[in-house]
């Protein structure tokens, strides 16, 4: 059965290049995260929920105790909020966003 | 595990699905059973959950959990982490300085406004459970620091949802685990009245968002999340009859608290305390938790749908095999109005949204892990 798709990207969607995208989604090693779950009694729906790592925003974006990598290397989507950080109607925003 | 520790309760929810609300109560040799077993099995950190009926009216059954869980902890060397689902009319004095000094996560139910609420989860004489429950709530969130709370939406007061919502977030509430009532008969303009709610749940939700304070609303998160990091992270079922399992009083081990009604052995029981887990039934149980059946490989909308979760096909049949057709629209519904809110997000380019779904944990580490660094991502 056909569902709709979505109106905004997965995050493989947003990684440049057609080929690198098909090697990740085909390579087995795609699946390289599991979300640590979560069941709250009673909440219903049987829907884990997940930890992601949403407790504390500002620690969201500071916290690199867990990848000990290169600044610009640990926020893969600079670039992206580079772009996306203008207010509406900014003249210097790309797209009209 | 779950310590399902009474089916008594001073509520008289007009859902309720955990059967009739008779005094039977966990006795502690049930619960020495009970604990034991959550730490010969498996490892890691062993949650114990208290549940019911209503559980603070045990409360001195629940310090024996407490206690008798620290002191496996202790012996083990296995790290314990408390919860408890409460209707929150209890949750005071020094139950809830108890509680908060033990560091006992606390969810607690309630449907809404006063109108949705008294009408909806009455106590057992017929008045409303409101104020006491807000009362309650909002020292609880005071003292605790954080209370989440689980409201359950059906048939017959749907058109409140999205004001029930935003009368929980005005309390101060950062985690709204809102429940769709299984037990119920949904018709199909009830499943229209759904999807019209969710809408006005969305907006409540965007709103949020633009507001730079974000709540957590999982049965829309669940679903964006799985659709944003869909291939690339894993998330897996939820565990019961596996690594997540409900002790009724009688001692009867059942996958999941949704599962123990009367606990008159009718249901999909899996072992007891005494003798330990059925193996067959367990199998069993997780055969049909676990599979796909046929119809459901080829949607578009599996990898995010429950049409595996067993509590739920378990509420709308009475038994946890094919899912029904039902929870194929309920799902749907759900599906779209949390892509419809996620859209407005993307497409407005929000920064809270972004950080999230995009740049939260999980995006980062398998972005690291591919080895990508940021140009590899698409700037637009």
């Amino acid at each position: 059965m056909k569902g709709r798709k979505p109106e905004y990207p997965t995050l493989l969607e947003l990684i440049r290049g057609r080929a690198k995208r098909a090697a990740i989604a085909g390579s087995s090693a795609a699946v390289i995260a599991t979300v640590a779950c979560s069941s709250t009694g009673g909440t219903g729906g049987g829907m884990p929920v997940p930890d992601m790592g949403w407790k504390d925003e500002d620690a969201l974006v500071e916290d690199t105790t867990d990848l000990p990598v290169e600044t610009d290397n640990y926020i893969p989507l600079a670039g992206y909020m580079e772009w996306d950080v203008h207010e509406p109607g900014d003249p210097d925003a790309k797209d009209g966003k | 595990m779950e310590l399902f520790l009474t089916h008594d309760c001073n509520l008289r929810c007009r859902y309720c699905y955990n059967g009739r609300h008779f005094k039977r109560v966990m006795p502690r040799r049930v619960m020495e059973a009970a604990v034991s077993l959550a730490f010969d099995r498996g490892e890691g950190p062993v949650t114990v959950s208290f549940f019911g009926g209503e559980p603070l009216m045990e409360f001195h059954r629940l310090k024996d959990g407490v206690a008798l869980s620290r002191a496996a902890s202790k012996r083990s060397g296995r790290e314990v982490r408390f919860q408890v689902t409460t209707n929150g009319t209890l949750l005071s004095g020094r139950r809830l300085e108890y509680l908060v000094a033990g560091g006992v996560s606390l969810n607690v139910s309630l449907d809404g406004n006063r109108a949705v609420q008294d009408r909806r989860r009455p106590f057992r004489n017929g008045k409303g459970s409101h104020r006491r429950v807000v009362e309650n709530l909002l020292r609880a969130r005071v003292v605790a620091g954080k209370v989440t709370v689980t409201m359950v939406a059906g048939p017959g007061h749907l058109a409140e949802l999205p004001a029930s919502l935003a009368h929980i977030l005005s309390l101060g509430v950062e985690t709204v685990h809102l429940a769709l009532d299984y037990h119920a008969d949904w018709s199909a303009g009830d499943v229209e009245a759904l999807g019209v709610a969710l809408e006005g749940v969305g907006n409540c939700w965007v709103d949020a968002y633009r507001r730079g304070r974000p709540f957590s609303l999982p049965v829309f998160d669940s679903k964006i999340a799985r659709h944003v990091l869909q291939p690339l992270v894993n998330f897996p079922r939820c565990a019961c009859g596996d690594r997540e399992w409900t002790v009724a009083p009688s001692g009867r081990i059942y996958p999941c608290d949704r599962m123990v009604g009367d606990d008159d052995g009718n249901g999909p029981v899996i072992g007891d305390v005494f003798a330990g887990f059925d193996a067959e039934a367990t199998a069993r149980f997780l055969g049909c938790h676990q599979g796909t059946p046929d119809r459901c490989r080829d949607c578009d909308d599996s990898p995010r749908c429950l049409f595996w979760a067993s509590c739920v096909k378990y509420g709308l049949t009475g038994n946890v095999g094919e899912p029904p057709d039902i929870l194929c629209r309920l799902e749907r519904t759900v599906i779209r109005a949390a892509d419809r809110a996620a859209a407005i997000l993307f497409e407005e380019g929000n920064v809270t949204f972004i950080r999230r779904f995009y740049q939260g944990h999980y995006a980062r580490r398998v972005l690291h892990a591919l080895g990508l660094k940021t140009g590899d991502v698409d700037q637009r």
